[in-house]
């Protein structure tokens, strides 16, 4: 059985020690049969390197059997190229029932040390997994709260003319992103091109700029009729804040109504901000004349901006839902085009109720000069 | 500004209570407004309406017995 194993483990020698090796092919074998139990086991872990190991090999077996027969160390030239745990495994096995019981113990506590290691090792993989999906789910809010945000100048300019004078616009509908689209699991914010690309598509910058705009002109308003206090501009931000809140509930709930599953959250929410480009330019015209003209002129041109910015506002809120109660219907690739022919009496309820809102909700913002 | 978001909230949490006390056996049934009865005709606005009523009726009941208890102490030592 040895010597069968014995060309396997030897390690490859030198041509000019082929001699010594031979000689020591024999010594070892006698060292196998002899000295039984007396093989430290753990004594290959001791073993450094292969090429520090030959020459002892060599040398110490010719003196073995003379000078220290229970040397471990020609024992030890046999597992030169091998692995060190499971040579010992071997060799225990061919030994005393003692070496092996010990050898077969600490062999299955690093069975178990190595089991739980890797337990471990998984364990904190799957934690790094736990951790990698919160940020994914926190980058992808982010991408998505960034599709909002992704404007230039000219849809800035283009959006404004839009909001304030929608007839200048021809086409309501969103282009989607043909690129994406085909792909599985894209969320709305990829399915549609961002505002950089689209007129029609809903932004946050314009909305957020606007309602900052507007709560410091509302301040500079009382400020010039000395009236101001800091509070002034919290209950502004409540009152612009609880406008946006109520637009967008009952804009939910209307579109619940209809069975409509379109309408995603931010959207609304952009939709609905941009009635302070109406508030802002109904104020800015009001107070432009009240200073430079006259109070009185000033109040009625500033009421008379305020109703027509309304109107314009619940026009191009028709317009744009239409086309979100429509985009339920028709779900298609690429650009869908020719209006709806087929809304029934409860989706122009809904979009007459929405356009209906924007007056009192002007009403109630509006900065009284 | 007589529109704040505080009486927003209240505003909605009372809509939420009335909305929530509709009994399905004792009111709604006999108006023919019923969860059951609504279901015949799926995508009507009165289905939907019910619908919605059912699941404010499941969803909400706890929500917003906190919801209530912790308006009235706030209003109790607030306001």
């Amino acid at each position: 059985m040895e010597e069968s194993k014995q060309p396997f483990y030897f390690p490859p020698p030198a041509k000019n020690q082929r001699q010594n090796v031979e000689t020591a092919e024999k010594t070892t074998l006698y060292a196998y049969g002899t000295e039984n139990s007396e093989k430290p086991p753990l004594n290959n872990n001791l073993v450094p390197s292969p090429q520090l190991q030959q020459p002892y090999a060599t040398n110490v077996t010719q003196q073995m059997p003379f000078h220290n027969p229970n040397n471990i160390l020609p024992q030890e030239s046999y597992q030169v190229p091998n692995n060190g745990n499971w040579f010992s495994n071997q060799t225990a096995a061919d030994q005393g029932t003692t070496t092996f019981d010990t050898l077969v113990n600490q062999q299955a506590i690093g069975a178990t040390f190595a089991r739980l290691g890797v337990q471990y090792g998984s364990n904190l993989l799957r934690a790094g997994d736990v951790g990698k999906q919160e940020v994914q789910e926190v980058t992808r809010w982010l991408r998505l709260l960034k599709y909002y945000f992704l404007v230039d100048n000219q849809y800035v300019l283009h959006k404004l003319a839009i909001v304030v004078a929608p007839w200048l616009n021809k086409t309501w509908l969103r282009r989607r992103n043909t690129d994406v689209f085909e792909a599985a699991n894209i969320s709305t914010a990829e399915e549609y091109l961002p505002p950089s690309e689209d007129i029609n598509a809903p932004d946050l910058y314009i909305p957020t700029m606007l309602l900052v705009t507007y709560i410091l002109l509302g301040s500079l308003v009382r400020g010039t009729r000395g009236e101001f206090t800091p509070e002034i501009m919290g209950s502004m931000a409540s009152s612009c804040l609880a406008s946006i809140v109520l637009e967008v509930l009952v804009v939910k709930l209307g579109l619940f109504l209809i069975g409509s599953k379109e309408g995603a959250w931010l959207d609304l929410i952009a939709y609905s901000g941009y009635q302070f480009v109406g508030l802002v330019f109904a104020t800015v015209v009001g107070l432009f004349f009240h200073t430079v003209i006259s109070p009185r002129i000033g109040n009625i041109l500033s009421l008379f901006v305020l109703f027509y910015s309304a109107s314009m506002m619940a026009l191009f809120l028709m317009r744009t839902y239409r086309r979100v109660i429509h985009t339920t219907e028709v779900k298609t690739h690429g650009v869908v085009s020719g209006p709806s022919s087929k809304l029934d009496s409860r989706k122009n309820y809904f979009l007459l109720a929405v356009a209906v809102l924007q007056y009192p909700l002007f009403w109630m913002l509006r900065t009284r000069l | 500004m007589t529109l704040t978001l505080g009486s927003l909230i209240l505003a909605t949490l009372l809509t939420s209570n009335a909305l929530a006390i509709l009994n399905e056996e004792r009111f709604l049934s006999k108006v023919g407004w019923s969860y059951e009865q609504t279901r015949l005709e799926p995508n009507s606005v009165k289905a939907q309406i019910s619908r919605l009523l059912y699941a404010f009726r499941v969803i909400m009941r706890v929500p917003l017995i906190i919801l209530n208890i912790l308006t009235i102490l706030v209003l109790l030592v607030i306001g």
